[in-house]
């Protein structure tokens, strides 16, 4: 036998048991495995320093007004989430409203429906702290277009059930806002508030969202879960 | 990952680099001989060892390198994924993949170094690659289920078995030199063929 294959056979040997006597491996794959498994879910995402600076940022919130005019527009891009329960969805929710329960909200199905490019995703639940959660995770798995309803669903409706009444000293524009909100509150079919009786607030609220409102969007949003399932390629990498 | 990728490369240079590597390994595949479909097979007959030493000193070489370079840091060798390890449908694909080598003559890389250098066998193993692709293609539906079926995910040998990976990685590399030791007693003993 060749000196030369005996040298080029120690190589990898002597090598191979340079690495496994390395001191301290604290940065290395062995202690990076749980890291792995914690991102076994592709990770496409914004990275964390990014994250960082969209969270303290507001540009993630959507208004009541705005969202109002989406919802009486019936703007096809925007896709409304309810992230409550089946059970609060089934007693109200926004009109056109999708629900996805914010637990499953990494199920397969949902991820689709979330990652596609074709709408706004607006996320809603009845205040900002769920919303908001679900905004980080979706962001850290990538999704872009997300938006969070500022003051969730009671702030929403609370908005335009009972809007704050401008002083008679306020600018015009406040009470244009006002207005505004009343109006929306109709469209809605909410009562109006100068008609407002107090005692009957729970039935008044709960029948007429029951009744009156689901159905306003609702065809064209429902269409959303069937549009993008996007294909993962896989194959490809051949052995030689 | 770490410093090397995408500090120092950033991804802009990602196609640049492929096509460096792919020319790269393009030459190492033609100046080792795997152009030549006898040499290839000679694996499979005993006569030419070529294949499994080039192959298997390229697993190693590459498995200590990534090591070393994560070790110091330069790369994260958690960023990188693998395909996803489906026990049955992979040793199936093999045994598919083994007998168009055996009788083709060429594994998927060497036909287009053989075409390449002009070689005619070359370009018709290529054309069956086509075909083949569309067949599987058009196919796929019939068996998708099993082609999905026995998934564990994207993982590692030393990982499922949960060992070192560098004692892994030792090993392999005794493994290598103790089977590039027999080829060679196999290969003594078998009458060696000119091509």
């Amino acid at each position: 036998m060749k000196k030369r294959y005996i040298f080029l056979a120690i190589v990898p040997i002597v090598l191979s048991l340079v690495l496994a006597f390395l001191p301290d491996k604290s940065n290395s794959i062995d202690a990076k495995r749980n890291q792995k498994i914690l991102k076994s879910a592709k990770y496409t995402g914004v990275t964390p320093n990014n994250l960082l600076l969209e969270s303290v940022n507001s540009n993630r919130f959507i208004q009541p007004d705005e969202l109002a005019k989406v919802i009486i527009g019936q703007d096809p891009s925007y896709l409304l989430v309810d992230l409550r329960d089946a059970v609060q969805y089934e007693k109200f929710t926004l009109p056109g409203a999708i629900n996805i329960p914010y637990e499953e909200i990494l199920t397969k199905e949902n991820q689709a429906v979330f990652d596609s490019e074709a709408y706004n995703v607006v996320l809603f639940s009845n205040g900002t702290i769920v919303p908001d959660q679900v905004w980080m995770i979706l962001r850290r798995a990538g999704i872009k277009n997300l938006k969070v309803l500022n003051g969730g669903v009671n702030q929403f409706y609370q908005l335009y059930l009972n809007p704050p009444k401008p002083l008679e000293t306020d600018s015009e524009e406040a009470f244009e806002n006002y207005s505004y909100r009343k109006a929306v509150g109709a469209h809605l079919g909410l009562p109006n508030p100068d008609e407002f009786i107090p005692k009957g607030r729970e039935n008044v609220q709960s029948s007429t969202i029951a009744t009156g409102l689901k159905p306003v969007v609702k065809p064209a949003v429902k269409a959303a879960p069937k549009v993008v399932v996007p294909k993962k390629a896989e194959g490809g990498d051949e052995g030689c | 990952m770490g410093p090397l990728i995408p500090e120092i490369l950033s991804d802009q240079w990602n196609n640049i680099i492929a096509i460096i590597t792919g020319m790269a390994f393009g030459f190492v595949l033609e100046s080792s001989g795997f152009s030549s479909s006898r040499k290839l097979v000679g694996v499979f007959y005993g006569y030419d060892f070529a294949v499994l030493r080039v192959f298997f000193t390229a697993a190693v070489t590459a498995s200590i390198g990534l090591l070393f370079m994560d070790y110091f840091g330069w790369i994260d060798m958690a960023a990188l994924d693998g395909l996803p390890a489906r026990v049955w449908p992979i040793i199936v694909g093999g045994l598919i993949m083994g007998l168009g080598f055996v009788t083709g003559g060429f594994c998927p890389g060497t036909c287009i170094t053989a075409i390449g250098i002009g070689k005619l066998d070359g370009y018709m193993f290529f054309g069956g690659i086509i075909l083949g692709v569309f067949v599987f293609s058009e196919m796929f539906p019939l068996f998708e289920n099993f082609y999905n079926s026995s998934n564990l995910g994207d993982v590692t040998v030393p990982e499922y078995f949960n060992i070192n990976p560098y004692w892994f990685t030792v090993g392999v590399s005794i493994i290598a030199i103790v089977a590039f030791y027999a080829v060679m007693l196999i290969q003594k003993r078998i009458k060696s063929v000119e091509y």
